[in-house]
């Protein structure tokens, strides 16, 4: 009998058990990382007698944990996968908005601009269409400084992020050392029962920290696991952490790098950052936001020196030449902001690099390092950041300055002392579009006329026609000296005629003796003049002559004073909208601009696509785990019910006990 | 079979009404702006495609406006020549009427000074401004009129041969201006002509008159050597030419100069002009240029009549022959007309001769002998004497133009350049006449080089309008193409919005019965 109330006492106190555990898992349903807990029955070791065996109840084996490794793991790297790409989709779309955005975008703004300059040519002496190019110009300014602030601000931003990111990790990195700690130090581990909420604490932190970066767990034995970076750059050993860190990248100070430091040494683990929030933040400022600053920067350096080229050949509205229209290109400021020099430079560091920009037509968006790969620091590699290819590798002078040449720009080595290992970040156009401006400030100064034009003489007997020439250049583009030809304020220097010494012979004279002469072909145009800088007669024009010419008939070419009603270099300034001047000659501004905003369009899909399909495998993988770990509340009120009935019954077992009891004690009375 | 979680219960039900509600929310997007590419990223190819359509549409529009600018510039460029040529046709039919040979002096001035007003509303014309100005025949030097009156009083282009273009299209260009050189200066003048100039630098008050053309052979033999007149300061001048230099008048460099005598007639080379006011400082000359061309302006061809109207009196009488004793055997041609002499005949033999003959070159000319002189009158071409033919006897005339004829070197043999023996006679009259006819070709030839101009802006009117049309097509065009890339489908999306409001409705219904089943209820 005595046998009985046990039995049925350990019936009683059994499903106390696994009712407190249903409760359990009731409350918990809710709990983020909660694995539903079952109590394991077994039954009492039996009594031997001569019958055979005699049960003696229930036991309780175990209080187990409903968790699947392999599906913890899964939803962990699904973690990862997903934040990566939801981070990386939300910074996209930010970008995306702010370039397709037809108020906040480029394009909008330089069609306006090309349009006034039209417009501007069809009266060119009129103050207020001047006026409406000029402020329409600062329109596109502001857009392009504009762009690139927002530009700014999302760099800023990454970095905000990231340093919060690796803040919550090392959070979550100490705490899971903890828990390590704690569960090996939990008192029924040796016994086979492990601290079930601490597990799943544990679990929760680490899938968390998966969140922000990807992580590897391995098992490392007494319940303790290890976390380490996706290469196996450990961060939790056991109960021993190392704290991640960001500082500034000493190659480029505008960009934040990772670091680990276990209290006695910190190492730079950039490249080992992959997934997650961090990942998904570091992929946003390589793929997309810097290529974004270099490309809007070939866009902006491409205008302001195409620009600038055609406006200083022209003529302005008081008779003198244009001057720059934006910006100069190759100011000496702008030069130097081109290179930085990386903080790791052995000493003395004083080594001076400017980049200077030949030709925009040519100019790739991009940006490259410049390392001294030899102890004297006359070898150097140029690497494409972006590939990471050497493009460009050989031995300086012994003397400086040097240049390396690249298509596009050149690389100018100035002074100071180059040291191996020496590292230069080369960022041809990266602030680009913030240093644009408008130099214009006067409509009178904008150059819509061409400075020469051409006369036939009134008493020319042949029927002969001059043309009203086209302007190469002010500077011989080879030497960059300026010509001689318009040293002058407004004058051409000197003044030339074309004196036909017969009908088909021509000489070319200032005054006095022909500085050219010529022979002449009736019937076809004639060209008067080089277009080849190289050529000593180079005088940046050309001119034309049509038609039969006699002898004694005489053409001149002088200065075109008082041409208000030119507008033949807004014609041509109005023509630069839609003539390809960048990318060697296959792309206008809009269309660089337009590859821009596809090139991010493109990626923003791509990652909005990859964000969702994150999701799903997330979704399922979550799924799964919670299928076998999640709680049912159905389930559990039947398991309520189940255990409850099995308590009654267990008690009335007991209560069958004590009526034996009575009985007995009744029959002996 | 497959437990599932309570929170996937819910969690699941949510997320699905998230991601209906982030479909419908789309949806409606596009159908609230009308666009289906609302970011890049809703289709990247289309979005850049986008980009250039809209700066192509805004292209469109600038030309659009570009033509209706050039259609109004022409516009008003031929109203103005239409204006020019019916002032040329009024100026035409005074020079009719100034050709009328029963004008009095007091007719020949009135009409001279209509001239003069006519010529005037031609500046004026010329002087054309647009709307902001500029005057539209100066070429590329808009801020000054195209034509002003020279100190000399004569209307002088100073503009230059600019042509202002304007795109139209991709690599259309229209000339939406025409420089008054073309139009009015440089004209296909009818017979030989020359046209006078100042130096700048000259003493306040000289100044050349426009002059008139007496002898076209002699002006065409010249061009094209230009002239310079330089008046000296001891009141002499001197006539050179002006590339070589060499003497005209006196023909010899070693000659003293002529006296300068202001406003006194100068005749060289064919032409005569007038010089006043000529005074330079010692030591300094005053320079007039003498041009000679085959173009003249149509401002030009006035003057030159009104100074003909005002200059040139109407007399028939065209010189005399004061001697004549031929040798036997001489042989005198008179214009087209020979005679040969046996050495008897005198002045009235030679009278009967000219009024007898009935050569057709002699015709209009009368021979007349008045006390001692053979008086030789034309009424309408010019009188040439060669004596060529003459070897013995002698022939004296007087009143001939730029050639003489000097007996004493009838010796020398014929061809040399030191015999004189040709003589021309001009009459006032032959010359006047010659004036009205050459101004008549003059004035139809400034009005066809106009009219030529009229035509080809009507060309440039017509490739306008064509190149318009264009445009209006290609801008629907664009236009159209953007809305495909662009535009939502509005069916579909409305269609769309439906379906998927729907599906959440049925979602959110079904998640609201399904989250209401508890086996706790039946507890």
């Amino acid at each position: 009998m005595a046998g009985l109330i046990n039995i049925g006492l350990s019936g009683v106190l059994g499903h106390q058990n696994a009712l407190n555990t249903t409760g359990n898992n009731i409350t918990n349903a809710n709990t983020p990382g909660y694995s539903r807990q079952e109590v394991q029955f077994e039954s009492s070791s039996s009594r031997y007698t001569t019958n055979g065996y005699v049960g003696t109840g229930v036991d309780i084996a175990n209080i187990r944990r409903l968790a699947d490794q392999y599906l913890v793991d899964q939803v962990r790297s699904d973690t990862s996968l997903y934040n990566e790409q939801e981070t990386l989709r939300s910074e996209m779309s930010r970008l995306d908005d702010l370039l397709g955005g037809e108020d906040t975008g480029l394009s909008q703004s330089l069609n306006n601009f090309f349009a006034a300059l039209q417009n501007a040519a069809e009266d060119p002496g009129s103050l207020p269409q001047r006026q409406l190019v000029l402020s329409e110009a600062q329109s596109v300014v502001n857009r392009f400084q504009a762009l690139q602030q927002e530009f700014i601000q999302q760099r800023e931003l990454v970095k905000t992020q990231m340093t919060e990111n690796v803040a919550d990790a090392n959070t979550l990195i100490k705490n899971i050392a903890e828990l390590n700690l704690a569960i090996s130090e939990s008192p029924g581990l040796a016994q086979g029962n492990p601290p079930n909420d601490l597990l799943d604490q544990r679990d929760e932190a680490i899938r968390k920290l998966s969140e922000i970066v990807n992580v590897r767990v391995s098992d490392s034995g007494a319940g303790q696991v290890n976390v380490s970076l996706a290469n196996g750059q450990a961060l939790v050993v056991g109960s021993d952490s190392v704290q991640l860190g960001t500082r500034r990248n000493a190659d480029d100070p505008s960009r934040l790098e990772f670091t680990l430091s276990d209290g006695n040494r910190t190492q730079v683990i950039d490249e080992q950052i992959t997934g997650g929030k961090l990942g998904g933040l570091r992929r946003f400022e390589s793929e997309a936001l810097m290529p974004a600053f270099d490309e809007l920067g070939r866009v902006a350096v491409a205008l302001q020196d195409t620009m600038n080229h055609q406006h200083q050949i022209g003529m302005d509205l008081e008779g003198d030449l244009g001057g720059l229209f934006f910006s100069e290109i190759n100011s000496r400021e702008k030069q130097l902001a081109r290179v930085v020099a990386s903080g790791n430079n052995a000493p003395p560091g004083d080594g001076v690099v400017a980049v200077d920009i030949t030709d925009t037509s040519r100019l790739p968006a991009g940006s490259w390092a410049l390392h001294i790969t030899s102890e004297d620091g006359r070898s150097y590699e140029l690497v494409d950041e972006d590939t990471g290819k050497v493009v460009n590798q050989g031995r300086l002078p012994a003397d400086l300055p040097a240049e390396i040449n690249m298509p596009g720009f050149n690389v100018r080595l100035e002074e100071g002392t180059f040291s191996e290992g020496d590292r230069f970040l080369i960022q041809p156009t990266r602030m680009e579009a913030a240093n644009i401006s408008l130099e214009v400030e006067r409509e009178e100064d904008l150059a819509f006329a061409s400075p020469v034009r051409a006369e036939a003489d009134s008493g020319n007997s042949g029927d002969a026609t001059i043309n009203q020439g086209v302007m190469f250049d002010v500077r011989n583009p080879n030497t960059n000296a300026p010509l001689s030809e318009f040293s002058t304020r407004g004058q051409l220097n000197p003044p030339l005629e074309i004196q036909f010494t017969s009908d088909t012979e021509y000489e070319i004279r200032p005054s006095g003796p022909p500085v050219e002469t010529g022979t002449y072909q009736p019937g076809v145009s004639n060209k008067l003049f080089t277009e080849d800088p190289s050529d000593p007669n180079y005088r940046g024009f050309q001119f034309e002559i049509s038609g039969n010419p006699q002898a004694g008939d005489s053409f001149s070419i002088g200065y075109n004073t008082d041409g208000s009603s030119d507008n033949r270099n807004a014609e041509i300034m109005a023509g630069l909208a839609t003539r390809n001047t960048m990318n060697e000659g296959s792309q206008s501004f809009t269309e660089g601009y337009a590859g821009l905003v596809e090139q991010v369009g493109v990626k923003t899909r791509q990652a909005q696509l990859d964000s969702e399909s994150g999701k799903t495998l997330l979704e399922q993988s979550t799924n799964q785990r919670e299928s076998v770990s999640g709680v049912n509340l159905d389930e559990e009120a039947g398991r309520l019910i189940q255990y409850q009935a099995a308590y009654n019954a267990s008690a009335k077992v007991m209560g069958v006990a004590q009526e034996l009891f009575t009985t007995l004690l009744t029959t002996f009375r | 079979m497959i437990r599932i979680s309570s929170q996937q219960i819910f969690s699941g039900g949510i997320n699905r009404l998230q991601d209906l509600n982030v479909n419908l929310n789309q949806t409606q997007e596009q159908i609230s702006t009308g666009k289906r590419v609302n970011n890049p990223s809703d289709d990247p190819v289309a979005a850049a495609r986008i980009l250039k359509l809209d700066q192509e549409v805004g292209r469109i529009e600038t030309y659009q406006r570009n033509v209706g600018l050039a259609e109004n510039r022409l516009q008003q460029e031929e109203s103005s020549l239409s204006s020019m040529i019916d002032i040329i046709q009024r100026v035409r039919e005074l020079t009719v009427q100034a050709g009328n040979g029963s004008l009095s002096a007091q007719d020949r001035q009135s009409l001279s000074a209509e001239l003069e007003q006519r010529l005037e509303e031609l500046a004026a014309q010329a002087n054309t401004q647009d709307s902001s100005g500029s005057y539209i025949f100066s070429g590329f030097q808009g801020e000054s009129p195209a034509f002003a009156k020279s100190v000399d009083g004569k209307w002088v282009y100073q503009g230059d041969e600019g042509q202002r273009n304007l795109e139209i299209d991709e690599g259309v260009n229209v000339a939406i201006s025409d420089h008054g050189k073309e139009l009015f200066v440089n004209i296909p003048s009818a017979g030989p002509t020359f046209f006078t100039e100042s130096r700048p630098d000259n003493s306040a008050s000289a100044r050349i008159s426009t002059g008139a053309v007496l002898d076209p052979q002699k002006v065409s033999e010249l061009s094209p050597t230009d002239l310079v007149v330089t008046v000296a300061s001891d009141n002499t001048y001197r006539v050179t030419e002006r590339e070589s230099g060499d003497a005209v008048l006196p023909d010899d460099a070693a000659d003293p100069s002529l006296p300068y005598v202001s406003g006194e007639s100068i005749e060289v080379a064919g032409m005569r002009f007038e010089i006043t006011g000529a005074t330079p400082p010692p030591g300094e000359t005053d320079t007039f240029y003498v041009k000679t061309s085959d173009k003249q302006s149509v401002f030009s061809s006035i003057e030159k009549l009104i100074y003909g109207l005002d200059n040139l009196p109407k007399q028939p009488e065209a010189g005399a022959v004061t001697g004549f004793a031929p040798a036997n055997g001489d042989v005198l041609e008179i214009n087209d007309a020979s005679f040969t002499f046996n050495g008897t005949e005198g002045l009235g033999e030679l009278a009967d001769l000219i009024n007898n003959s009935d050569d057709e070159s002699l015709a209009g000319v009368e021979a007349r002998v008045e006390s001692g002189e053979l008086k030789l009158i034309s009424s309408g071409s010019q009188i040439s004497i060669n004596a060529s033919g003459m070897t013995g006897g002698t022939l004296e005339t007087s009143g001939a133009r730029f050639d003489d004829i000097d007996p004493t070197t009838f010796g020398l043999p014929v061809g040399d350049p030191d015999r004189l023996d040709q003589a021309n006679f001009i009459s006032s009259q032959a010359t006047y006449d010659q004036l009205i006819a050459d101004s008549l070709g003059n004035l139809d030839n400034a009005q066809e080089t106009i009219l030529r101009t009229q035509t080809e802006i009507g060309g440039r009117l017509n490739q306008l309008e064509s190149t318009g049309e264009f445009l209006e097509n290609a801008s629907l065009y664009a236009k159209d193409i953007r809305s495909q890339l662009q535009d939502v489908d509005y069916a579909e999306a409305i269609s769309n919005l439906s379906f998927q409001s729907f599906v959440l409705q049925a979602a959110q219904q079904s998640f609201a019965q399904t989250s209401q089943l508890s086996l706790f209820d039946r507890l």
